[in-house]
Protein backbone atom coordinates (compact mmCIF):
# COMPACT_ATOMS: atom_id res chain seq x y z
CA UNK A 1 0.00 0.00 0.00
CA UNK A 2 2.81 2.39 0.92
CA UNK A 3 4.40 1.44 -2.39
CA UNK A 4 1.45 3.00 -4.20
CA UNK A 5 1.80 6.33 -2.46
CA UNK A 6 5.55 6.48 -2.87
CA UNK A 7 5.04 5.63 -6.54
CA UNK A 8 2.58 8.50 -6.83
CA UNK A 9 4.93 10.85 -4.94
CA UNK A 10 7.70 9.97 -7.35
CA UNK A 11 5.55 10.64 -10.37
CA UNK A 12 4.57 14.03 -9.12
CA UNK A 13 7.90 14.96 -7.54
CA UNK A 14 9.05 17.13 -10.43
CA UNK A 15 5.78 18.84 -11.16
CA UNK A 16 4.92 22.38 -10.03
CA UNK A 17 2.67 22.39 -6.96
CA UNK A 18 -0.29 24.14 -8.56
CA UNK A 19 -3.88 23.60 -7.42
CA UNK A 20 -4.64 21.54 -10.51
CA UNK A 21 -1.65 19.27 -9.96
CA UNK A 22 -2.51 18.77 -6.29
CA UNK A 23 -6.08 17.92 -7.14
CA UNK A 24 -5.01 15.45 -9.83
CA UNK A 25 -2.64 13.77 -7.40
CA UNK A 26 -5.23 13.37 -4.68
CA UNK A 27 -7.91 12.12 -7.09
CA UNK A 28 -5.57 9.60 -8.68
CA UNK A 29 -4.40 8.51 -5.23
CA UNK A 30 -8.00 8.00 -4.16
CA UNK A 31 -8.76 5.82 -7.18
CA UNK A 32 -5.60 3.79 -6.68
CA UNK A 33 -6.32 3.29 -3.00
CA UNK A 34 -9.89 2.16 -3.73
CA UNK A 35 -8.67 -0.26 -6.37
CA UNK A 36 -5.96 -1.59 -4.07
CA UNK A 37 -8.46 -2.20 -1.26
CA UNK A 38 -10.86 -3.93 -3.63
CA UNK A 39 -8.10 -6.24 -4.95
CA UNK A 40 -7.01 -7.06 -1.41
CA UNK A 41 -10.63 -7.81 -0.48
CA UNK A 42 -10.73 -10.22 -3.43
CA UNK A 43 -7.82 -12.08 -1.89
CA UNK A 44 -4.85 -10.75 -3.86
CA UNK A 45 -1.51 -10.43 -2.06
CA UNK A 46 -0.08 -7.00 -1.30
CA UNK A 47 2.48 -7.42 -4.08
CA UNK A 48 -0.04 -8.53 -6.69
CA UNK A 49 -2.41 -5.70 -5.82
CA UNK A 50 0.32 -3.04 -5.93
CA UNK A 51 1.59 -4.45 -9.24
CA UNK A 52 -1.83 -4.40 -10.86
CA UNK A 53 -2.71 -0.93 -9.58
CA UNK A 54 0.54 0.50 -10.88
CA UNK A 55 0.37 -1.24 -14.23
CA UNK A 56 -3.17 0.05 -14.77
CA UNK A 57 -2.31 3.56 -13.69
CA UNK A 58 -1.61 4.86 -17.18
CA UNK A 59 0.64 7.66 -18.23
CA UNK A 60 0.93 11.12 -16.70
CA UNK A 61 1.66 12.66 -20.08
CA UNK A 62 -2.04 12.09 -20.82
CA UNK A 63 -2.74 14.76 -18.24
CA UNK A 64 -0.06 17.13 -19.48
CA UNK A 65 -2.51 19.44 -21.23
CA UNK A 66 -4.98 19.50 -18.31
CA UNK A 67 -2.25 20.24 -15.80
CA UNK A 68 -0.45 22.82 -17.89
CA UNK A 69 2.79 20.84 -17.79
CA UNK A 70 3.10 19.95 -21.48
CA UNK A 71 6.36 21.92 -21.74
CA UNK A 72 8.10 19.59 -19.34
CA UNK A 73 7.11 16.52 -21.28
CA UNK A 74 8.30 17.95 -24.55
CA UNK A 75 11.62 18.91 -23.01
CA UNK A 76 12.22 15.51 -21.53
CA UNK A 77 11.41 13.59 -24.67
CA UNK A 78 13.47 15.76 -26.98
CA UNK A 79 16.69 15.08 -25.05
CA UNK A 80 19.16 13.49 -27.44
CA UNK A 81 20.78 11.07 -25.03
CA UNK A 82 17.50 9.38 -24.23
CA UNK A 83 15.26 6.96 -26.00
CA UNK A 84 11.78 6.01 -24.89
CA UNK A 85 10.46 2.49 -24.90
CA UNK A 86 6.96 1.02 -24.93
CA UNK A 87 5.91 -1.81 -22.63
CA UNK A 88 5.79 -4.18 -25.60
CA UNK A 89 9.29 -3.16 -26.74
CA UNK A 90 10.73 -3.68 -23.28
CA UNK A 91 9.11 -7.08 -23.07
CA UNK A 92 10.28 -8.21 -26.49
CA UNK A 93 13.78 -6.92 -25.71
CA UNK A 94 13.89 -9.14 -22.62
CA UNK A 95 12.55 -12.08 -24.62
CA UNK A 96 15.12 -11.52 -27.37
CA UNK A 97 17.87 -11.37 -24.74
CA UNK A 98 16.82 -14.70 -23.27
CA UNK A 99 16.80 -16.19 -26.76
CA UNK A 100 20.22 -14.69 -27.59
CA UNK A 101 21.64 -16.10 -24.36
CA UNK A 102 20.42 -19.57 -25.34
CA UNK A 103 21.91 -19.19 -28.82
CA UNK A 104 25.30 -17.97 -27.58
CA UNK A 105 25.50 -20.60 -24.85
CA UNK A 106 24.39 -23.23 -27.36
CA UNK A 107 27.07 -22.09 -29.82
CA UNK A 108 29.78 -22.32 -27.19
CA UNK A 109 28.52 -25.73 -26.11
CA UNK A 110 28.59 -26.84 -29.73
CA UNK A 111 32.21 -25.72 -30.20
CA UNK A 112 33.23 -27.46 -26.98
CA UNK A 113 31.43 -30.61 -28.10
CA UNK A 114 33.47 -30.47 -31.32
CA UNK A 115 36.65 -30.22 -29.26
CA UNK A 116 35.51 -33.19 -27.16
CA UNK A 117 35.04 -35.27 -30.28
CA UNK A 118 38.54 -34.41 -31.55
CA UNK A 119 40.12 -35.29 -28.20
CA UNK A 120 38.08 -38.44 -27.81
CA UNK A 121 38.60 -39.71 -31.35
CA UNK A 122 42.31 -38.95 -31.41
CA UNK A 123 42.65 -40.98 -28.20
CA UNK A 124 40.40 -43.67 -29.64
CA UNK A 125 42.54 -43.79 -32.79
CA UNK A 126 45.57 -44.50 -30.65
CA UNK A 127 43.79 -47.50 -29.22
CA UNK A 128 43.43 -46.11 -25.72
CA UNK A 129 39.93 -47.50 -25.31
CA UNK A 130 40.09 -50.44 -27.65
CA UNK A 131 43.51 -51.67 -28.87
CA UNK A 132 41.79 -53.54 -31.71
CA UNK A 133 41.43 -50.32 -33.74
CA UNK A 134 45.19 -49.99 -34.19
CA UNK A 135 46.50 -50.72 -37.68
CA UNK A 136 49.84 -52.57 -37.38
CA UNK A 137 50.44 -50.79 -34.06
CA UNK A 138 49.92 -47.39 -35.71
CA UNK A 139 47.08 -44.95 -34.78
CA UNK A 140 44.03 -45.43 -36.96
CA UNK A 141 43.87 -42.19 -38.95
CA UNK A 142 40.23 -42.74 -39.90
CA UNK A 143 39.13 -41.98 -36.34
CA UNK A 144 41.29 -38.85 -36.15
CA UNK A 145 39.66 -37.67 -39.37
CA UNK A 146 36.19 -38.44 -38.02
CA UNK A 147 36.90 -36.37 -34.89
CA UNK A 148 38.14 -33.42 -36.90
CA UNK A 149 35.17 -33.65 -39.28
CA UNK A 150 32.81 -33.59 -36.29
CA UNK A 151 34.65 -30.54 -34.95
CA UNK A 152 34.11 -28.66 -38.20
CA UNK A 153 30.45 -29.58 -38.26
CA UNK A 154 30.07 -28.34 -34.69
CA UNK A 155 31.92 -25.11 -35.41
CA UNK A 156 29.74 -24.50 -38.47
CA UNK A 157 26.64 -25.07 -36.36
CA UNK A 158 28.00 -22.67 -33.73
CA UNK A 159 28.61 -20.01 -36.37
CA UNK A 160 25.02 -20.48 -37.53
CA UNK A 161 23.80 -19.94 -33.95
CA UNK A 162 26.00 -16.86 -33.47
CA UNK A 163 24.62 -15.35 -36.69
CA UNK A 164 21.08 -16.02 -35.44
CA UNK A 165 21.85 -13.86 -32.40
CA UNK A 166 22.32 -10.87 -34.67
CA UNK A 167 19.02 -11.37 -36.50
CA UNK A 168 16.32 -9.18 -35.03
CA UNK A 169 18.67 -7.56 -32.55
CA UNK A 170 19.38 -4.43 -34.66
CA UNK A 171 16.44 -2.53 -33.26
CA UNK A 172 17.70 -3.05 -29.71
CA UNK A 173 21.21 -1.77 -30.41
CA UNK A 174 20.05 1.68 -29.43
CA UNK A 175 19.78 0.47 -25.81
CA UNK A 176 23.54 -0.17 -25.88
CA UNK A 177 24.38 3.44 -26.52
CA UNK A 178 21.55 5.59 -25.29
CA UNK A 179 19.98 6.03 -21.92
CA UNK A 180 16.49 4.62 -21.69
CA UNK A 181 13.75 6.90 -20.49
CA UNK A 182 11.17 4.83 -18.65
CA UNK A 183 7.72 5.71 -17.50
CA UNK A 184 7.48 5.26 -13.73
CA UNK A 185 5.28 2.17 -14.00
CA UNK A 186 7.76 0.58 -16.41
CA UNK A 187 10.58 1.32 -14.02
CA UNK A 188 8.64 -0.30 -11.20
CA UNK A 189 7.88 -3.46 -13.19
CA UNK A 190 11.43 -3.86 -14.50
CA UNK A 191 13.05 -3.23 -11.12
CA UNK A 192 10.77 -5.84 -9.64
CA UNK A 193 11.73 -8.35 -12.35
CA UNK A 194 15.41 -7.65 -11.82
CA UNK A 195 15.20 -8.06 -8.06
CA UNK A 196 13.37 -11.35 -8.53
CA UNK A 197 16.08 -12.52 -10.89
CA UNK A 198 19.06 -11.55 -8.73
CA UNK A 199 19.08 -14.57 -6.38
CA UNK A 200 18.88 -16.88 -9.40
CA UNK A 201 21.80 -15.06 -11.03
CA UNK A 202 23.92 -15.46 -7.90
CA UNK A 203 23.11 -19.17 -7.72
CA UNK A 204 23.95 -19.61 -11.39
CA UNK A 205 27.31 -17.87 -11.10
CA UNK A 206 28.42 -19.68 -7.96
CA UNK A 207 27.25 -23.02 -9.33
CA UNK A 208 29.16 -22.34 -12.55
CA UNK A 209 32.40 -21.47 -10.74
CA UNK A 210 32.08 -24.48 -8.42
CA UNK A 211 31.43 -26.82 -11.37
CA UNK A 212 34.54 -25.65 -13.23
CA UNK A 213 36.72 -25.92 -10.15
CA UNK A 214 35.36 -29.41 -9.43
CA UNK A 215 36.03 -30.46 -13.02
CA UNK A 216 39.61 -29.21 -12.81
CA UNK A 217 40.09 -30.84 -9.40
CA UNK A 218 38.77 -34.16 -10.72
CA UNK A 219 41.12 -33.99 -13.68
CA UNK A 220 44.11 -33.19 -11.43
CA UNK A 221 43.33 -36.07 -9.07
CA UNK A 222 42.83 -38.49 -11.92
CA UNK A 223 46.07 -37.52 -13.65
CA UNK A 224 48.13 -37.68 -10.45
CA UNK A 225 46.73 -41.00 -9.23
CA UNK A 226 46.51 -42.72 -12.59
CA UNK A 227 49.48 -41.26 -14.38
CA UNK A 228 49.65 -44.13 -16.83
CA UNK A 229 45.98 -44.60 -17.51
CA UNK A 230 45.66 -42.31 -20.53
CA UNK A 231 42.14 -43.47 -21.29
CA UNK A 232 40.97 -42.31 -17.86
CA UNK A 233 42.76 -38.97 -18.12
CA UNK A 234 41.26 -38.38 -21.55
CA UNK A 235 37.78 -39.10 -20.20
CA UNK A 236 38.38 -36.64 -17.36
CA UNK A 237 39.39 -33.97 -19.89
CA UNK A 238 36.21 -34.59 -21.88
CA UNK A 239 34.22 -34.45 -18.63
CA UNK A 240 35.82 -31.11 -17.80
CA UNK A 241 34.81 -29.73 -21.19
CA UNK A 242 31.21 -30.82 -20.62
CA UNK A 243 31.29 -29.06 -17.25
CA UNK A 244 32.70 -25.92 -18.88
CA UNK A 245 29.86 -25.95 -21.42
CA UNK A 246 27.30 -26.19 -18.60
CA UNK A 247 28.98 -23.41 -16.62
CA UNK A 248 29.07 -21.15 -19.67
CA UNK A 249 25.35 -21.75 -20.07
CA UNK A 250 24.76 -20.73 -16.47
CA UNK A 251 27.01 -17.64 -16.69
CA UNK A 252 25.62 -16.42 -19.98
CA UNK A 253 21.93 -16.98 -19.35
CA UNK A 254 22.21 -15.27 -15.96
CA UNK A 255 24.41 -12.34 -16.83
CA UNK A 256 22.80 -11.47 -20.16
CA UNK A 257 19.35 -11.22 -18.60
CA UNK A 258 20.75 -9.16 -15.74
CA UNK A 259 22.45 -6.73 -18.06
CA UNK A 260 19.30 -6.45 -20.18
CA UNK A 261 17.49 -5.24 -17.06
CA UNK A 262 20.40 -2.92 -16.28
CA UNK A 263 20.26 -1.49 -19.79
CA UNK A 264 16.59 -0.63 -19.42
CA UNK A 265 17.15 0.84 -15.97
CA UNK A 266 20.41 2.63 -16.85
CA UNK A 267 22.15 0.94 -13.95
CA UNK A 268 25.11 -1.35 -13.33
CA UNK A 269 27.31 -1.26 -16.41
CA UNK A 270 24.82 0.99 -18.13
CA UNK A 271 24.93 4.22 -16.19
CA UNK A 272 25.65 7.27 -18.31
CA UNK A 273 29.37 7.17 -17.43
CA UNK A 274 29.91 3.47 -17.94
CA UNK A 275 27.95 3.01 -21.14
CA UNK A 276 30.79 4.08 -23.35
CA UNK A 277 33.56 1.95 -21.89
CA UNK A 278 32.06 -1.26 -20.68
CA UNK A 279 33.43 -4.76 -20.62
CA UNK A 280 31.02 -7.46 -19.62
CA UNK A 281 32.05 -11.07 -19.57
CA UNK A 282 29.12 -12.13 -21.72
CA UNK A 283 30.67 -10.12 -24.55
CA UNK A 284 34.02 -11.75 -24.08
CA UNK A 285 32.86 -15.34 -23.77
CA UNK A 286 32.40 -16.10 -27.50
CA UNK A 287 35.70 -14.50 -28.65
CA UNK A 288 37.50 -16.00 -25.64
CA UNK A 289 36.45 -19.56 -26.41
CA UNK A 290 36.91 -19.11 -30.15
CA UNK A 291 40.47 -17.96 -29.47
CA UNK A 292 41.06 -21.01 -27.27
CA UNK A 293 39.79 -23.33 -30.00
CA UNK A 294 41.99 -21.65 -32.61
CA UNK A 295 45.00 -21.82 -30.30
CA UNK A 296 44.24 -25.42 -29.44
CA UNK A 297 43.88 -26.47 -33.09
CA UNK A 298 46.95 -24.53 -34.24
CA UNK A 299 49.12 -25.99 -31.48
CA UNK A 300 47.79 -29.50 -32.07
CA UNK A 301 48.10 -29.49 -35.86
CA UNK A 302 51.59 -27.93 -35.82
CA UNK A 303 53.06 -30.19 -33.16
CA UNK A 304 50.82 -33.20 -33.78
CA UNK A 305 50.87 -33.73 -30.00
CA UNK A 306 47.10 -34.20 -29.55
CA UNK A 307 47.70 -36.17 -26.37
CA UNK A 308 49.35 -33.16 -24.71
CA UNK A 309 47.55 -30.14 -26.10
CA UNK A 310 44.34 -30.76 -24.13
CA UNK A 311 46.14 -29.08 -21.23
CA UNK A 312 44.85 -25.83 -22.75
CA UNK A 313 41.31 -26.65 -21.56
CA UNK A 314 41.76 -26.91 -17.81
CA UNK A 315 43.86 -23.74 -17.91
CA UNK A 316 41.31 -21.90 -20.04
CA UNK A 317 38.49 -23.07 -17.78
CA UNK A 318 40.11 -21.94 -14.54
CA UNK A 319 41.14 -18.65 -16.10
CA UNK A 320 37.59 -17.98 -17.27
CA UNK A 321 36.11 -18.87 -13.90
CA UNK A 322 38.62 -16.59 -12.21
CA UNK A 323 38.01 -13.66 -14.55
CA UNK A 324 34.25 -13.88 -14.28
CA UNK A 325 34.40 -14.14 -10.50
CA UNK A 326 36.58 -11.01 -10.39
CA UNK A 327 34.35 -9.11 -12.82
CA UNK A 328 31.29 -10.06 -10.79
CA UNK A 329 32.90 -9.09 -7.48
CA UNK A 330 34.19 -5.77 -8.75
CA UNK A 331 30.77 -4.71 -10.04
CA UNK A 332 29.17 -3.06 -7.05
CA UNK A 333 25.44 -3.44 -6.59
CA UNK A 334 24.21 0.05 -6.85
CA UNK A 335 20.91 1.01 -5.31
CA UNK B 1 -7.65 -6.45 -24.51
CA UNK B 2 -8.62 -3.43 -26.61
CA UNK B 3 -5.87 -1.02 -27.54
CA UNK B 4 -6.33 2.36 -25.90
CA UNK B 5 -5.87 4.12 -29.25
CA UNK B 6 -8.95 2.51 -30.75
CA UNK B 7 -11.26 3.29 -27.87
CA UNK B 8 -9.98 6.78 -27.14
CA UNK B 9 -12.78 8.53 -29.05
CA UNK B 10 -15.39 6.73 -26.94
CA UNK B 11 -14.02 7.47 -23.49
CA UNK B 12 -16.55 10.28 -23.03
CA UNK B 13 -19.60 8.30 -24.01
CA UNK B 14 -18.62 5.47 -21.67
CA UNK B 15 -18.28 7.80 -18.69
CA UNK B 16 -21.42 9.79 -19.49
CA UNK B 17 -23.42 6.55 -19.81
CA UNK B 18 -22.36 5.39 -16.36
CA UNK B 19 -23.45 8.69 -14.85
CA UNK B 20 -26.86 8.86 -16.57
CA UNK B 21 -28.83 7.53 -13.60
CA UNK B 22 -26.87 8.57 -10.57
CA UNK B 23 -23.68 10.36 -9.47
CA UNK B 24 -20.60 8.24 -8.90
CA UNK B 25 -16.91 8.49 -8.04
CA UNK B 26 -13.61 7.55 -9.75
CA UNK B 27 -12.98 4.00 -8.69
CA UNK B 28 -16.61 2.94 -8.93
CA UNK B 29 -16.79 4.18 -12.49
CA UNK B 30 -13.52 2.45 -13.31
CA UNK B 31 -14.78 -0.84 -11.85
CA UNK B 32 -18.09 -0.61 -13.70
CA UNK B 33 -16.24 -0.06 -16.98
CA UNK B 34 -14.21 -3.21 -16.43
CA UNK B 35 -17.31 -5.17 -15.33
CA UNK B 36 -19.59 -4.03 -18.14
CA UNK B 37 -16.90 -4.76 -20.73
CA UNK B 38 -16.49 -8.20 -19.16
CA UNK B 39 -12.83 -7.53 -18.47
CA UNK B 40 -12.05 -6.75 -22.12
CA UNK B 41 -11.29 -3.13 -21.36
CA UNK B 42 -9.88 -1.45 -18.28
CA UNK B 43 -9.64 2.30 -18.37
CA UNK B 44 -6.35 3.59 -17.01
CA UNK B 45 -6.64 5.97 -14.05
CA UNK B 46 -4.93 8.78 -15.93
CA UNK B 47 -7.31 8.37 -18.89
CA UNK B 48 -10.27 8.47 -16.55
CA UNK B 49 -9.08 11.51 -14.65
CA UNK B 50 -8.18 13.32 -17.83
CA UNK B 51 -11.72 12.69 -19.12
CA UNK B 52 -13.34 13.90 -15.87
CA UNK B 53 -11.31 17.05 -16.10
CA UNK B 54 -12.18 17.71 -19.72
CA UNK B 55 -15.88 16.89 -19.32
CA UNK B 56 -16.11 19.13 -16.31
CA UNK B 57 -14.42 22.04 -18.10
CA UNK B 58 -16.88 21.64 -20.97
CA UNK B 59 -19.77 21.82 -18.52
CA UNK B 60 -20.97 18.23 -19.00
CA UNK B 61 -20.08 17.11 -15.48
CA UNK B 62 -20.23 18.70 -12.08
CA UNK B 63 -18.11 17.47 -9.20
CA UNK B 64 -18.90 17.62 -5.49
CA UNK B 65 -17.53 16.12 -2.31
CA UNK B 66 -19.74 13.30 -1.13
CA UNK B 67 -19.66 10.62 1.50
CA UNK B 68 -20.60 7.01 1.04
CA UNK B 69 -22.78 5.67 3.88
CA UNK B 70 -20.26 5.07 6.63
CA UNK B 71 -17.44 5.56 4.15
CA UNK B 72 -14.90 8.24 3.45
CA UNK B 73 -15.21 11.49 1.56
CA UNK B 74 -14.74 11.22 -2.18
CA UNK B 75 -15.14 13.42 -5.21
CA UNK B 76 -18.42 12.50 -6.89
CA UNK B 77 -19.34 13.40 -10.44
CA UNK B 78 -22.82 13.98 -11.77
CA UNK B 79 -24.21 14.75 -15.18
CA UNK B 80 -25.39 18.32 -15.91
CA UNK B 81 -28.32 18.94 -18.32
CA UNK B 82 -25.70 19.77 -20.98
CA UNK B 83 -24.11 16.43 -20.18
CA UNK B 84 -27.38 14.63 -20.95
CA UNK B 85 -27.68 16.50 -24.25
CA UNK B 86 -24.06 15.73 -25.06
CA UNK B 87 -24.65 12.04 -24.35
CA UNK B 88 -27.60 11.99 -26.79
CA UNK B 89 -25.47 13.66 -29.46
CA UNK B 90 -22.58 11.26 -28.95
CA UNK B 91 -25.02 8.36 -29.03
CA UNK B 92 -26.45 9.39 -32.39
CA UNK B 93 -22.95 9.99 -33.70
CA UNK B 94 -21.96 6.47 -32.69
CA UNK B 95 -25.08 4.93 -34.29
CA UNK B 96 -24.11 6.51 -37.59
CA UNK B 97 -20.44 5.61 -37.20
CA UNK B 98 -21.32 2.02 -36.40
CA UNK B 99 -23.66 1.83 -39.40
CA UNK B 100 -20.97 3.17 -41.72
CA UNK B 101 -18.19 0.92 -40.44
CA UNK B 102 -20.50 -2.10 -40.52
CA UNK B 103 -20.85 -1.61 -44.27
CA UNK B 104 -17.21 -2.59 -44.58
CA UNK B 105 -17.27 -5.62 -42.32
CA UNK B 106 -18.20 -9.05 -43.62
Amino acid sequence: MDAIFSYLDNMFAHLPKTEEVKRAKSELGQMMEDKYNQLRAEGRSDNEAVGQVISEFGNLSELAAELGISNQYQQASSDDNFVTVTDAEAESFIEKTKKSARLIAGGIASVLFGVISVIFFSGYAEGLFNPAVLLDGEPNKRFVAAGIALLFICVAFAVYLFVMVGIGSEKYEIFEKKMVKLEPHQKFVIQEARENHRPLLMRKISLGVVLILLGVAALSVVSILNENNEALILSAVCGLLVVIAISMWLFISGSMLQSAYDKLLNEGDYTLERRKSQSVMQRWAPPYWTLMVVGYLAWSFITGAWHKTWIIWPIAGVLFGLISAIVQASTPNKE
Amino acid sequence: MISSDVIRGYTDIIILYLLLDEPSYGYEISRRITDRSQGLYTMKETTLYSAFNRLEKNGYLRSFAGTETGGKTRTYYELTPQGHTHYQLKKEEWMVTKKVVDQFIK
